[in-house]
């Protein structure tokens, strides 16, 4: 496999598993927030 | 070598970041112990999951580097095999977390997460304890690549903080959370 490929399978991959992190912790934080919310108005 | 030395720049950056983040681990479980104060028992869990994330970036990033520099994805060699345990002990430690329902859960994680801490020494230490392969540039690098990588880590340390606040954010409000259906 082309060395540059490579670079750019590392990179991409990186990237893939940080974004994705920190994606699924704001979608976790947003159902949290509506979740107290609804609570709170009970 | 070519492009693929870039990749030394994440892979060392993110290993760092997994060592320092098993740290908090150990010494939040050591304090939580003492304390039994349960924010002490969130900051370790928060930091083993960052961890486990950083260590997997580490594994991932080090195998595309030595199917570039050695033809092959994987080697038994002892960094890289000590690695591989350290990545798996931390793993099981986030499965022992979501099995265990007894309200001892905070305690047996706190005893395995200092008990976990200690192959991250071992994981270090394992170029100058055993033969290995694996590179070892500590003070053969040159200044350009010494202030790039030193970037590298404090960018990837900043980036460790920011996901160590986000995560412990969410289990606090996780807290809140029970503490408001209690009272309702």
């Amino acid at each position: 496999m082309p060395n540059k490929t490579l670079f750019l399978a590392a990179y991409t991959t990186i990237w893939l598993i940080l974004i994705m992190y920190i994606y699924i912790l704001n979608k976790k934080q947003k159902k949290q927030k509506n979740k107290i919310k609804k609570l709170k108005e009970k | 070598m070519g492009i693929i030395q870039k990749i030394f720049y994440y892979h060392v950056s993110s290993a760092w970041n997994a060592f320092l983040a098993f740290l908090i681990v150990a010494i939040s479980s050591i304090i939580y112990l003492k304390t039994k104060e349960n924010k002490w028992d969130i900051y370790a869990l928060s930091s083993a999951e960052i961890g486990v994330i950083f260590s997997a970036i580490t594994l991932i990033t080090g195998s595309m580097w030595a199917k570039g520099s050695w033809n092959t994805w994987w080697t038994w060699d002892p960094r890289l095999t000590t690695a591989l345990v350290m990545w798996l002990i931390y793993a099981s430690y986030l499965t022992l977390r979501k099995s265990l329902k007894t309200e001892k859960k905070a305690r047996l994680s706190a005893v395995f997460g200092i008990i976990a801490f200690t192959s991250v020494p071992i994981t270090y230490l394992s170029i100058r304890i055993w033969p290995t392969i694996h590179p070892n540039l500590e003070f053969s690098l040159m200044l350009p690549a010494k202030m790039t990588l030193i970037l590298s880590i404090t960018a990837f340390t900043l980036l460790y903080i920011y996901l160590f606040h986000l995560r412990t954010k969410i289990e606090k409000t996780k807290e809140k959370i029970k503490k408001l259906k209690t009272t309702k």
